[in-house]
């Protein structure tokens, strides 16, 4: 593999990485809330995405739709459940719950689908673009496609609409947005079921070209983590760059160093912004 | 019997082993402006938490426009009419000027008006039509606490609680506020509380004066009585001019 095979690779997947990490930035920004079982419900995503497949044989206009809906109701259950007395607080006790619920999701997926690894065995998935030296299959182009669409419709949501200056309004001052008659739960009851929603999204889309197994979703979380990091805390089109930024710098250490060692760099990475950017790139060095 | 907007009966609130608010009782008639001193620490701003409802009282009844909102989250009270600044400003920094008071009033226009509308209205009497795109970290603080206030005041405004709101201003900044003020009272007919700690721009504000001091009503009249008061000399004047 050349670099810039590693480089177009890295951007398509980076593209995935960082529409997860978008929900777990969403997830902090607004509620505080450090999720850990955000990879578990990436992970979800991904049998949703599978089944979908199996049952229909098309693959996204099924699997986008059922994992949105699927993802958006876990985040709901999840939210009123066990997130909403937490709020504000990013607590210890918060931070062993999300794990808890991370390690639980992960065990009720291997009961559920088995221990080993299933791929989708799809036409998109073995059919590839060529650009001169480099290929791409039409699996990875349609899932950074539908994350590019997916961010910039969440920036529109947040930018442009009454419920996202709402969300906004809770994320700066949740007491506040109260005493302007904002339903600061209510809002936050959306805004996390969106997050769990953009998570099994990304899911289904990439177990569209990469196996998926119960572990996949921890495995996940350390991305999600340094993607928000690099982008800035709470910050959407942070947490997308961020994504790329990881996809790419993992696959080009992969390539032009050694696949056992792709994630070394990334934790560096993650090592110097801390040190020197630690409000990351879109992030205010003043908040909080 | 007299309606009031506001009635606050026999209301307390204890910390702990601490008690912040002693069986308050007061009301408020619609169209009022009253002024709440007191000395540091008297429960001030316990009182103003619990009417606007960031805190639950220990004891009591609060009623606002003859229900009881003792229990009524604060969303619902802001939705209600019933609104506040806080004493450190608490402005969404992250919307511009004209998001912070749209949020707001998107709650809680009434039906047969727009809330772009209410924004709009609520910045030109506040003249802040010129600052509608900025955020309010780039603003004066005398522009914070009028975004403050328009923030309150937009969609359904009836009652409106001011917490210190000119503390930290210039002399002249502080005149031009309480205009202001006293025009939301004037024009709108909103019924003003304000908790003020400086004595002479709460006697030249408020119509009456409800004296707090160590969580107890010690006073409740005009200005001019209060001010003479033997007690409210001790508690609060007495206090200050012993500090100075």
């Amino acid at each position: 593999m050349n670099l810039a095979q590693a480089l177009l690779s890295g951007l398509l997947i980076g593209g995935v990485y960082g529409l997860f990490s978008i929900g777990f930035s969403l997830a902090f920004g607004v509620m505080r809330i450090v999720n850990f079982a955000h990879g578990g419900v990436v992970m979800l995503g991904m049998y949703v995405g599978l089944y979908a497949f199996d049952a229909s044989g098309i693959d996204l206009l099924v699997s986008i739709p059922a994992a949105l809906i699927a993802g958006g109701l876990l985040g709901a259950t999840l939210y009123v459940t066990f997130y909403a007395r937490f709020v504000g607080k990013a607590t210890l006790q918060q931070l062993l719950l999300a794990i808890a619920l991370g390690l639980i999701i992960q065990v009720l997926a291997q009961m559920a689908f088995g221990p080993n690894a299933q791929s989708i065995r799809s036409a998109w998935g073995s059919q590839y673009l060529i650009i001169g030296t480099m290929f791409a299959s039409y699996a990875q182009i349609a899932a950074f496609g539908v994350a590019v669409v997916a961010t910039l419709a969440v920036e529109a949501l947040l930018h442009g609409t009454r419920w996202g200056h709402a969300v906004r309004a809770v994320a700066d001052d949740a007491e506040a947005a109260g005493i302007v008659g904002l339903d600061a739960q209510r809002i936050n009851l959306g805004a996390f079921s969106l997050s769990c929603a953009l998570a099994a999204l990304a899911g289904s889309v990439l177990v569209t070209y990469y196996p998926v197994s119960p572990p996949v979703g921890f495995g996940l979380m350390p991305i999600a983590l340094i993607a928000t990091v690099i982008g800035g805390l709470g910050s959407v089109k942070g947490a997308f760059f961020g994504g790329l930024i990881c996809g790419v710098v993992e696959q080009v250490a992969s390539t032009a160093w050694t696949p056992a060692l792709q994630d070394v760099p990334l934790y560096a990475l993650l090592l110097i912004f801390l040190a020197v950017r630690p409000f990351g790139l879109f992030g205010r060095p003043s908040a909080h | 019997m007299a309606a009031f907007l506001l009635e606050v009966a026999d209301v307390s609130k204890v910390f702990g082993g601490l008690v912040a608010l002693k069986s308050v009782s007061f009301a408020i008639e619609e169209g009022e402006v009253v002024g709440l001193i007191g000395p540091n620490g008297a429960g001030k701003s316990t009182l103003f938490e619990v009417v606007s409802g960031g805190m639950r009282p220990t004891g009591g009844t609060i009623r606002y426009q003859g229900e009881d909102i003792t229990n009524l989250p604060a969303h619902l009270r802001r939705r209600a009419g019933m609104s506040r600044t806080f004493q450190k400003i608490r402005l969404f920094n992250n919307l511009t000027v004209e998001q912070n008071l749209a949020v707001a009033a998107m709650q809680s226009t009434p039906a047969g008006r727009t809330w772009k509308s209410e924004v709009q209205s609520a910045l030109i009497r506040l003249r802040l039509t010129g600052l509608v795109d900025r955020k309010p970290s780039e603003l004066t603080l005398a522009d914070r606490k009028k975004v403050e206030i328009g923030r309150a005041i937009v969609g359904h405004c009836r009652m409106l609680m001011l917490d210190e709101s000119l503390s930290g201003l210039t002399r002249d900044e502080a005149d031009d506020l309480v205009g202001e003020i006293l025009a939301l009272n004037r024009d709108l007919g909103v019924t003003i509380l304000v908790v003020e700690h400086v004595m002479p721009v709460v006697m030249a504000m408020a119509r009456r004066l409800l004296v707090l001091d160590y969580g107890t009503i010690i006073a409740n009249g005009l200005p001019a009585e209060v001010a003479r008061n033997p007690d409210v000399i001790t508690a609060y004047l007495g206090t200050k001019k012993g500090a100075t």
